[in-house]
This record gives structure tokens, C-alpha cells and sequence, in this order.
């Protein structure tokens, strides 16, 4: 047989494909990041010193990762009017002022797996993100968003998550210009051959 | 080799649009023919189109062997000298292709004609590699073509096989596939070169040419501005080492498909380099550079363009005379004179054989019939058999 043996039509089908699934959010208080196709291994670290033992060749970049997050949680975890309310949610003794606001405190990071591959290192240490832990009785003892996404109990330190759930790299690829390139095409009429 | 009228699929256009395939009909033309096929014996395949296919891929990479060590010949080529260095490092480390397409002349008896070599940005893949199999399928299942018939057309199934392979040197890596923009027929392209990388298991993307951008690190990006690692790119090396971002290729860390050596034989000076190596084998017609004392001894012969697509710019020539002018952009890096070998003709048409390679391995064929004697991108594409 000089031909291809066998074609699966399904998967050369356009038009009749389903599309992409929609996303189903089961609502628990919060909602949950459920994992698609696009879904990543993470990992969750409660300080540096973890993250430094699980990672033993990489503790600078584990305080990275931890500083970045930080910074990025002041900037982005909720706000509270009062510390009670803001204990309510994140417990007690979790909560601090923050200009003139109550906000919880970060209680773990989380790194995905790396999945640039700029550099060998097995977790990507440029994109973490901070966690708070929920205490919230309809979400009690799970880590959560700044956004108030739920990632799962409070004892896991591994999980599948949405590749989402992770920001667009920044700085890292700061695009500063298009177009150099099909502009012959323009003056010539087709470039296929 | 016979042409064989054949009653269409009834519901072909609807299948076409079931899976895709938007450009079977182009600039108010038809484009996909099946109202004939062709057909084959396996003789004439094996022994006069798969053989010499892949013996002529080896004399084209016999040609680049001899043109990366002299800059005289990439300089004939037509190459700017920025990119020397870069084509000979990619040559020496023998950065991997994917595929090339071939065109011969051939009617069924004696040698087939070596035309030229697309072996950058071939289309009519998908027409190959999947329509035209389904059309034997479905064919075969009406009862409408004999059921022992078989096709030269191992393309797709060659083509995953080669992104298996390929993935293993990029692992983790997400592939970018790239065309022009306003196009169909180059989308529809990269499109089934996307489902078949994918069907490998490398993860893909897609972005147009024009939409590339370069970021602060030299890398390339997509709209997304993701960094592009690695590229399948619709888009000739000739015209993107002409425009503004071919000085960042080297720099950006971008893996390309077809890799950058492959600008010495999808470039007509391949067609004197070959003679010039290879003087009379069967398979090559006699050509110069047009500023060859030898060229004088062609009697009729084809002018080419050293870049040019879809035929455009070729001329015929008896002597001084030109008996087929062929207008079009290109011509600007100059000619290669290659001796007149007219298409075969069937019924009304001249018919053009496309044979694909998929790295090193023929892959199949494609048939293009046109109503002139050069193929132009008006020519319709017409499916074949082996019986």
C-alpha cells in the first residue's frame, strides 16, 4: 500500500467540531479553577525554606518567586473595612492592616512547571502566585486567589491547575515592534510555490 | 499514465466544507478537478517518479554541500553575504526539514523531466495529503473506481511520523505556524500542518507573518507576546532575508521549518549547479546562468527568474525569439536559462507532476493540469490512482 493506511476523519473535521468545551464552574462559595487541556502540574510552598528544600539548587530563586508573589498579594488581595470581617474569611490571627484597610496575610506561593523552556530549570520560578488560605465557612481550609479563586485543600501542596491561573509572563517578553517581516508580499503577487 | 473522466462525488462541496477546505474554488475558478483522474501503473510510479525523486533530493543536497563552501556560488545565488555564515552553520549541523515538493514532467514513458524544487514553502498539501486520499475512499466506496486501486500518497501519514521525530528534539516546545495574511490557500496550509503536528503531540500556535514582533530580548513574538522558540514559517527565506527583521534570526533563538539551508535549492541557480555536477543524468535538463558561454548551445529553452513562484516571469525562447512571455514581479537577481522540455499534453491540458519528499523520503504525488503550458496558480488539481 503506497497510501497514508489510515486518516481519523473526526480529527480533520472543522466546521462539525464541537468546539472548545466551555469551562464548567461548580460555584462552592467560591469557584473553582477546573483543569482543561491547557491544565499545568503546580506546586505550593508555604515559605521560602520549603520551596529551597524541594528545589535545592534553586534558593535564590525560590526568595524570588516569594518576594514577587508578596508583592503582587499587597497589591491585589482583598480589602477589608474591618479586621473581623477580614478574619471571617481568612481566620484568626491571619489578618493585618494595610493602609488604612485589613488585608489576610499571603499563606503559600504556588510555581507551575516550566513551561518556557528559557532556562533548565524544572519549575517556572518567574511566574508565582500568591495564595491565601480560605477560611470561610462554605471554603474552609483551601487555597485561594487574590481573586477569590479556590485551588484546593490546605494540606495539598501538589495539583493540576488551570495554565490560566498563571499570569502572562511580563518583562520577559516586552514586544517592541511588528511588521518586519511580509512586506515583500505586498509587491509580489502569491508566496506559496 | 491515462487521464480518466469521472463522475464527481455528489456532495464533494459540502464535504469540503465540512472539513475545511475553503479554497477548492479560487479567484472564481475551479481548483479542485475531479471530474478525471489519472492513472498509474505501480511501475510507473516506483521505478519512474519515487526513485528518481529521492536520488534528485540527493543531488540537491549534493548542490548545497558545494555552495555553503563557496562564496562565489552564494553570491550566484543570489544569497546576501549577511546570511552565508548562518546558512552554513545550519547546513553543518544539519538542522532538520520537514518536507519539499519536487515538479517533473512526465507522460508514462521514459525519464521523468526535473523542473524545479519547492523545497521551502511547497502548498497543495493539504489537496494532496488528505483531500485527494479521501476522494479514493469515497470513490472506491461508490463503486466508482476499482477496489483494488491504490495512490502515491503516504503524505500525512509521513508527515506526523516526522513530527514525531521532530519533537523529540524540541521537547516541550509549542510550534508556531505563520502565513500571510488575506490568503486561504496558505492558511488552509498551515492549518493541516498545525492538525498534523498536533495529531504528533507537539503543542501548536498560530500567528500571521505580518503580525510577528521582535521583543526587548531579541526574541520573536506572537500577538500574544509570547516568545515564538520555534517556527514553521509559510514564508520564503528570499524574501525574509530582504525585510527588516531577517538581521534578528540568527540572534532569537527561533528553531525554523524549513530550516534556513534550504534557501540553496528552493533558488533556480539549483537548476545550473545540478547540470553542472551531474551533466546528463537522465532525470535533469541541460541549463546555465544565462551569462554562461554554454547556454548558447540550448536550442529552445525556458528563462527563469532565480526567485520566482507560481510561474510567474518564465518566458520561452526559440534562438532570439521569445515564444511564450511571461509577466510577474521577479526577475530583479537574474535568470537561469533550463532547455525546453514542454509539459505532456492530455486532451487540452498540460499536466505538471508534484512529488513530495517529506524530509528525505518521497511522500506521494500531486497532479496540476493547466491550459498553458506553464503552470500557473490558476491550474486546477486533479486526483490520481495507482492500478
Amino acid at each position: 500500500m503506497k497510501r497514508t493506511r489510515r486518516i481519523d476523519l473526526s480529527k480533520m473535521r472543522k466546521a462539525a467540531q464541537p468546539g472548545n468545551l466551555a469551562k464548567v464552574s461548580i460555584v462552592l462559595g467560591g469557584s473553582y479553577m477546573l483543569t482543561g487541556c491547557d491544565s499545568t502540574e503546580a506546586y505550593i510552598y508555604r515559605t521560602i525554606s520549603e520551596c529551597a528544600l524541594d528545589n535545592p539548587l534553586q534558593p535564590t530563586e525560590c526568595e524570588f518567586a516569594y518576594r514577587n508573589a508578596l508583592a503582587d498579594w499587597q497589591r491585589t488581595a482583598p480589602r477589608y473595612r474591618s479586621m473581623s470581617d477580614c478574619e471571617y474569611d481568612f481566620g484568626y490571627g491571619d489578618c493585618r492592616d494595610h493602609s488604612n484597610r485589613y488585608i489576610p496575610r499571603m499563606a503559600g506561593f504556588m510555581l507551575s512547571e516550566n513551561q518556557q523552556g528559557d532556562d533548565d530549570f524544572d519549575l517556572d520560578f518567574k511566574r508565582s502566585k500568591a495564595l491565601g488560605r480560605s477560611r470561610t465557612p462554605s471554603a474552609y481550609n483551601k487555597w485561594v486567589g487574590a481573586d477569590g479563586t479556590l485551588f484546593g485543600e490546605y494540606g495539598r501542596r501538589k495539583m493540576k491547575v488551570s495554565g490560566d491561573s498563571f499570569t502572562r509572563l511580563k518583562g520577559s517578553a516586552r514586544t517592541i515592534g511588528r511588521g518586519g517581516f511580509g512586506k515583500t508580499i505586498s509587491s509580489r503577487s502569491s508566496r506559496g510555490s | 499514465m491515462l487521464r480518466i473522466p469521472c463522475a464527481e462525488r455528489p456532495d464533494w462541496k459540502q464535504k469540503a466544507e465540512t472539513f475545511g477546505f475553503r479554497f477548492h474554488t479560487m479567484h472564481g475558478e475551479p481548483y479542485w478537478d475531479e471530474s478525471a483522474y489519472y492513472q498509474f501503473t505501480l511501475q510507473q510510479i516506483e521505478r519512474d517518479l519515487e526513485d528518481p525523486t529521492a536520488e534528485i533530493h540527493q543531488m540537491c543536497l549534493e548542490v548545497v554541500e558545494q555552495v555553503v563552501k563557496s562564496e562565489e556560488l552564494m553570491r550566484r545565488f543570489a544569497i546576501p553575504e549577511f546570511y552565508w555564515d548562518q546558512i552554513a552553520t545550519s547546513w553543518y549541523e544539519r538542522e532538520p526539514s520537514l518536507y519539499s515538493r519536487i515538479d517533473l514532467a512526465y507522460n508514462g514513458t521514459g525519464p521523468a523531466k526535473f523542473y524545479e524544487n519547492n523545497a521551502d514553502t511547497p502548498t497543495s498539501l493539504y489537496e494532496t495529503g488528505f483531500w485527494q486520499w479521501l476522494w479514493l475512499e469515497e470513490q472506491v466506496d461508490r463503486g466508482k473506481v476499482n477496489r483494488q486501486a491504490d495512490q502515491f500518497n503516504a503524505l500525512q501519514e509521513l508527515l506526523i511520523n516526522r513530527f514525531s521525530q521532530l519533537k523529540t528534539q524540541m521537547p516541550d516546545h509549542q510550534l508556531h505556524f505563520a502565513c500571510c495574511k488575506d490568503t486561504d490557500e496558505d492558511r488552509g496550509t498551515v492549518q493541516y500542518l498545525q492538525d498534523c503536528a498536533e495529531q504528533a503531540g507537539i503543542p501548536g500556535a498560530f500567528v500571521y507573518v505580518e503580525d510577528i514582533g521582535i521583543s526587548d530580548k531579541g526574541r520573536f513574538t506572537d500577538l500574544n507576546d509570547t516568545p515564538i522558540s520555534w517556527m514553521f514559517k509559510l514564508y520564503p527565506w528570499e524574501f525574509m532575508q530582504r525585510e527588516d527583521y531577517g538581521k534578528h534570526v540568527a540572534s532569537s533563538h527561533c528553531r525554523m521549518i524549513e530550516p534556513i539551508w534550504k534557501s540553496i535549492i528552493s533558488n533556480k541557480a539549483l537548476l545550473p549547479m545540478l547540470w553542472r555536477l551531474f551533466p546528463d543524468h537522465p532525470n535533469l535538463l541541460p541549463a546555465f546562468f544565462e551569462d554562461d558561454n554554454a547556454a548558447s548551445e540550448l536550442g529552445e529553452y525556458v528563462r527563469k527568474p532565480i526567485f520566482s513562484r507560481e510561474g510567474a516571469n518564465i518566458s520561452v525562447h526559440k534562438g532570439n525569439e521569445i515564444v511564450i512571455e511571461g509577466d510577474g514581479p521577479y526577475g530583479a537577481e537574474g535568470h537561469v536559462l533550463q532547455a525546453w522540455h514542454p509539459l505532456p499534453r492530455y486532451e487540452d491540458n498540460y499536466t505538471l507532476i508534484g512529488s513530495w519528499l517529506v524530509n528525505d523520503q518521497p511522500a506521494g504525488i500531486s497532479i496540476r493540469e493547466d491550459k498553458g503550458p506553464i503552470t500557473q496558480d490558476l491550474s486546477r488539481f486533479l486526483p490520481h490512482i495507482i492500478l
